[in-house]
């Protein structure tokens, strides 16, 4: 099954996410809390999937994802959006984002998209 | 919004008890019926298009009606033909507390009369308030002369009406330099123009708004609840910013941030919009375009 690392500074949305991952078969091998972390567990843990939030402290989303995406080209990354953030949405696609989810979290559509994304 | 503004005077003047309110409020929410469901029962949407309104208003600032017309299914004239069946939720309050032998019709009007009297509210005011329009009784609430601090209160109630509880209501906003924080969730949005938005309340408030926002099963404690509310401020702002983009104004959200421990907010020119949200009291502050000071 794949393994997905979580990045998001908010604790209940990490812990929706992982919940909803593991409910639906995933293993979470991680959690952080900023893009910074994110980036030094991706290095650390080999997931095959990254949700990826884009408004955090120290570092954020976007950079992330290019430092991610620098580092392993083919990893499958999400990124986890608000509303109001269309043009950071499309810089990240630009940037090699599969794809992404909005917040407040809808269960079917993040699952849907974590498992298409992983069996393209 | 009325009913719960005018059900809360009745029971500060004696007239209801807090008990007899409940169960008016319980017995008015088994007879309200969502827009979506008569649209269905009229064979006017299908259950599919329903959900998928549904989910779109959590990330979509506009009401169900609108949604549904800007994506063919309804026309206008079968929206207003739906908000007649749905009925004025001031008025099924008012019908449910008659039925109730809790006040006689005429009692009812005298009341209002006293409370029209004790607010110094205009019969236009009051048609206001009776009318449901969230966002002109916003207005008249507000009373202020800043559209843009108005507009994101507006928002925030709106949002937290479909996110959090639809019965939500506010009292009368205050404009203070200093402010004294209990729980504090807070989110900047910096761009065309500086906007400061916070909610604080007490632990057991946080904790009810939180989990009506995230689920009883996410929500544990003091931290989780005003983590919650911060994703919950995220979400009012990305909406007020993708509205505001729409007239050439850009913002950029920081990362909202969390206080456990009590904090005094100061700055120049404060809003303090005191809400009901979940039967709990909390506090919205907002400050546009002025900085903000956060002291122990």
């Amino acid at each position: 099954m794949a393994k997905i690392l979580i990045v998001d500074d908010s604790r209940t949305s990490r812990r929706i996410l992982r919940t909803l991952m593991e409910e639906n078969g995933y293993t979470v091998v991680g959690e952080a809390a900023n893009g910074k972390e994110g980036y030094d567990l991706c290095k650390d843990l080999e997931p095959d999937v990254v949700t990826m939030d884009i408004t955090m402290p120290i570092m954020d989303g976007l950079e992330s994802l290019k430092l991610i995406k620098q580092y392993r080209k083919g990893i499958i990354v999400i990124m986890v959006t608000a509303a109001g953030q269309q043009n950071k949405v499309m810089e990240a696609i630009k940037s090699g984002a599969a794809d992404f989810i909005t917040k407040p979290f809808e269960p079917d559509r993040v699952v849907k998209t974590v498992f298409n994304l992983i069996n393209k | 919004m009325f009913d719960r503004i005018f059900g809360n005077y009745l029971v500060k003047t004696g007239h209801l008890t807090r008990k007899q309110l409940l169960e008016i409020y319980d017995e008015q929410e088994c007879n309200r019926v969502r827009l979506g469901l008569i649209a269905v029962s009229e064979k006017l949407m299908t259950i599919e298009q329903v959900d998928e309104i549904n989910k779109l208003q959590a990330v979509m600032d506009k009401r169900f009606g609108d949604i549904a017309i800007s994506k063919g299914y309804l026309s206008n004239k079968q929206v207003d033909h739906l908000l007649n069946l749905q009925g004025n939720v001031y008025l099924v309050f008012a019908q449910t507390m008659i039925d109730n032998n809790y006040l006689s019709m005429s009692e009812l009007e005298e009341i209002l009369l006293k409370f029209q009297k004790d607010f110094g509210y205009t019969q236009t005011e009051m048609d206001i308030l009776k009318s449901g329009d969230i966002d002109r009784i916003a207005s008249l609430l507000l009373n202020m002369e800043d559209h843009l601090v108005r507009e994101v209160i507006q928002m925030f109630i709106r949002t937290a009406g479909r996110l959090i509880d639809y019965h939500i209501f506010m009292k009368e906003a205050k404009e203070v330099e200093f402010y004294d924080s209990e729980l504090l969730s807070i989110q900047e949005l910096k761009g065309s123009h500086k906007i400061f938005s916070a909610i604080s309340a007490d632990e057991d408030a946080m904790m009810s708004i939180a989990i009506g926002f995230a689920g009883s099963r996410f929500i544990q404690d003091g931290e989780d609840s005003v983590d919650a509310m911060c994703e919950f401020l995220n979400c009012v702002n990305g909406l007020f910013a993708t509205k505001k983009s729409t007239e050439q104004l850009e913002f950029d959200m920081v990362p909202p941030e969390y206080y456990l421990e009590q904090k005094n907010l100061s700055s120049k020119k404060m809003y303090v919009v005191p809400m009901v949200i979940c039967e709990k009291e909390v506090d919205y502050i907002i400050v546009c375009d002025n900085d903000v000071t956060i002291a122990d």
